[in-house]
């Protein structure tokens, strides 16, 4: 595999999820080093269960900008790739969200995001290269009853990635933005196993993880500031 | 560490010129034709190198026009303003700009020196 970065750290942010656990095991594989971020304790330990304890692991709740403070404080190395999953989910129909759930939402998915996102890409541009692969989701352009708030707030967040990679791809910074369709895993698991249409379309972990790894390579780096869709066509029908 | 040597290093990679050709009186933008990217840079390279907050917009006079936008027209209080403004230039160098706003942007070496020093002695 031809990374062509020479710094080998990658950040994976919401590393605890299916998909950033084996991620972090795919990346060790190709000999970088993956910085693994968590929020609860509960994904400390999906973590340590599932990959070697010598692992770079920190706490980064994007709900606190201390938290993210003291990461920024704490991460005393050269960051080349970021890899983002990391999102909180709500669903509910849009007028029944309270007040507080709706600027709690944003601040920690939206605003806090980009602060943090603003400090990885000062210093990705010392070294005057970065890669940073967003994980999105079809629900922000076709987004079903009750993701208003998930869907606004990944447009809003693919809208930030897509500036960086705008601005910044002169210094070496490029940006991708990842759309998954139905993948089989997390929080869609069971709502997918009792939709037989979706099955021929249907995404599992290794599907999105080898996606992740092609965008992070050199021939991947041509996408900048784009949005890709993966869904083997699905979303793409007349009729789906 | 020599502050122009290491900022004149580091302008030289970023714009990827020989240092020896920046002076005190370059003008960033007009000479090295320098963009609010390289800026960007230049910010980021000064906080890491020198270990200091850098404000680009008043290490880099960004919104120098604007600010003077809001003044009246009388110079002395344009002056005492831009000292306010901007602590790291000097009463002369104050005269200097405004004298110098109808030929493009204004900003120099030897105001991002002045600035860099400036933090450092405040730090």
């Amino acid at each position: 595999m031809n990374l062509p970065n020479k710094e080998k750290n990658c950040l994976i942010l919401g590393g605890s999820s299916e998909i950033g656990i084996f991620l972090a095991k795919r990346l060790l594989k190709e000999k970088l080093n993956p910085i693994i971020t968590y929020s609860s304790q509960s994904g400390l330990k999906k973590i340590k269960d599932n990959l070697n304890k010598d692992i770079n692991v920190f706490k980064l709740d994007l709900a606190s900008l201390n938290s993210i403070y003291d990461f920024l404080s704490k991460i005393n190395c050269k960051i080349s790739y970021l890899v983002d999953l990391s999102h909180t989910h709500v669903e509910k129909l849009f007028a029944s969200l309270k007040d507080e759930e709706i600027v709690s939402y944003y601040t920690t998915n939206v605003i806090n995001r980009a602060i943090f996102l603003k400090n990885i890409v000062r210093n990705m541009l010392i070294q005057k290269q970065g890669r940073l692969v967003y994980i999105s989701s079809t629900a922000a352009y076709l987004p079903n009853k009750g993701q208003g708030i998930y869907s606004s707030s990944k447009l809003a967040v693919e809208a930030i990635y897509k500036i960086i990679g705008i601005e910044m791809y002169k210094k070496g910074i490029s940006t991708v933005i990842l759309r998954p369709g139905y993948i089989s895993a997390g929080r869609a698991k069971n709502f997918i196993d009792k939709k037989k249409s979706i099955f021929p379309y249907l995404l599992d972990v290794t599907d999105v993880v080898d996606a992740i790894l092609f965008f992070l390579k050199d021939n991947g780096r041509v996408f900048n500031a784009r949005e890709i869709t993966l869904d083997r066509g699905f979303f793409a029908k007349k009729d789906f | 560490m020599d502050v122009e040597s290491a900022l004149k290093d580091i302008i030289g990679e970023i714009m990827d010129i020989d240092p020896a050709i920046i002076h005190a009186d370059t003008y960033l933008v007009r000479d090295l034709n320098m963009e609010s990217i390289d800026l960007l840079e230049l910010g980021v390279s000064i906080n890491y190198t020198f270990n200091i907050d850098v404000d680009d917009d008043i290490a880099f006079l960004k919104d120098l026009r604007f600010n003077l936008e809001k003044l009246n027209n009388n110079s002395n209080s344009k002056i005492k303003s831009l000292l306010n403004l901007y602590p790291h230039l000097d009463r002369d160098r104050a005269n200097e700009i405004l004298e110098d706003l109808d030929n493009g942007p204004v900003l120099k070496f030897k105001d991002v020196v002045a600035y860099v020093k400036f933090i450092k002695n405040k730090g």
